[in-house]
């Protein structure tokens, strides 16, 4: 809105008088707080996604400890190796439970995710040393243990491959 | 005056923003180490349970292996009471011989809250015959391996114990067919995500009959 100047002091030709400072602002406040809106809703959004992979790597790093301890498990204690690598794939259970804290028994179960994996098998003759140690025999020991659930968007979230292997 | 309440409402949602990420930054942070710290216990207290009754012959269930519920140790006297096999308990003890004289060890969880709370390492002392029958009578020493995480209303999973078993069961470890135990070691725990772990061992110095 321009200010109104007096007909008298156009007619006697003196120059307009400008607007008075804060009248010239008005409504920068407003844009001011716009932008900061904006600027802070995008440094929400970018802390809330960052929390979001920061959880899900936690979550994603237990599980793989507990397909470690299963993996660690399955080779410790093979019911019957020589079946067993022939063979050579099959799956295991992890036993997974949900991510809300808040809630829920511990050690309730919500869901069971089965993991696959491959075998490979070789033959070693161990050399035993000292008398009377008995005789060496071939062994047939498992050589690698691998999982092959390679999620393609667990491996473009956080890199690698997401397998975990034992063995050479 | 709008502006002035945008500007309000902006700085509102950034200190809340602030509060909501800090909380669960530091609860993950925390869930990690307690989960990292359970993990290492789980992989360590393995390790250690396969002196149980190395050097003995004949070592059996009961006389060189035997798992307490209702474990306590006050000061160094361990009370407790035996539990049947296949039930978990809170702590277990074994007998062995890996230096020339016999000696007893064992593993104890406190789920004392705050300090003082964790997995245990008892031992190794000397014990007669090679026997842990005379747990209670024993002077026992403590280390702790594992504290346990620090009390946090906001997650149910933090009040998580570790418990074992052991159970007579034919195992042979990694597979070596020429030996066979008869006794499977179970240490049950939860990580903080309430998920169940279980760590076992095939424990064949105690034999196949």
């Amino acid at each position: 809105m321009t200010p109104q100047v007096p007909c008298s002091e156009r007619a006697m030709g003196r120059p307009h008088r400008k607007a008075a400072p804060h009248r010239s602002q008005r409504g920068s406040m407003l844009l001011e707080a716009l932008v900061g809106m904006v600027l802070s809703a995008a440094l929400g959004l970018g802390m809330a996604y960052s929390a979001a992979r920061a959880l899900s790597a936690q979550r994603y790093h237990s599980t793989q400890n507990m397909a470690v301890l299963a993996m660690r498990g399955m080779l410790a204690m093979p019911a019957d190796l020589a079946a067993w690598c022939t063979t050579g794939a099959g799956s295991f259970d992890l036993r997974l439970n949900n991510l809300n804290s808040a809630g829920g028994t511990a050690g309730a179960v919500v869901s069971t995710q089965s993991v696959p994996y491959t075998l490979a098998c070789s033959t070693v003759t161990p050399t035993i040393t000292g008398a009377g140690q008995g005789v060496a025999t071939s062994l047939q020991v498992p050589a690698t243990l691998a999982t092959t659930n390679t999620g393609s968007t667990a491996s473009a979230l956080f890199g690698g491959s997401g397998v975990v292997s034992f063995g050479r | 005056m709008v502006g002035l309440l945008l500007s309000m409402v902006v700085a509102l949602a950034m200190l809340s923003m602030y509060k909501v990420s800090a909380r669960y930054g530091g609860q993950a942070g925390q869930d990690a180490a307690a989960d990292a710290q359970l993990t290492a216990a789980l992989l360590r207290t393995g390790l250690a349970v396969q002196d149980a009754g190395y050097g003995i012959a004949s070592a059996s269930l009961g006389t060189q292996l035997v798992v307490l519920s209702g474990a306590a140790l006050n000061g160094r006297a361990l009370s407790g009471s035996t539990v049947a096999t296949g039930s978990s308990g809170n702590a277990v003890l074994w007998a062995m011989n890996t230096t020339g004289t016999a000696q007893c060890a064992g593993l104890l969880f406190k789920a004392t809250n705050g300090g003082g709370g964790g997995l245990y390492f008892l031992g190794p002392v000397a014990c007669s015959a090679g026997s842990v029958s005379d747990w209670s009578s024993l002077s026992w020493t403590a280390t702790r391996w594992a504290d346990r995480p620090a009390y946090q209303a906001s997650n149910t999973y933090n009040q998580t114990a570790i418990s074992f078993s052991v159970a007579s069961t034919a195992c042979k470890p990694f597979g070596v067919t020429a030996s066979s135990g008869n006794v499977v070691w179970t240490l049950a725990s939860t990580n903080r995500s309430g998920a169940p772990l279980a760590e076992q061992q095939c424990l064949f110095n105690f034999k196949a009959p």
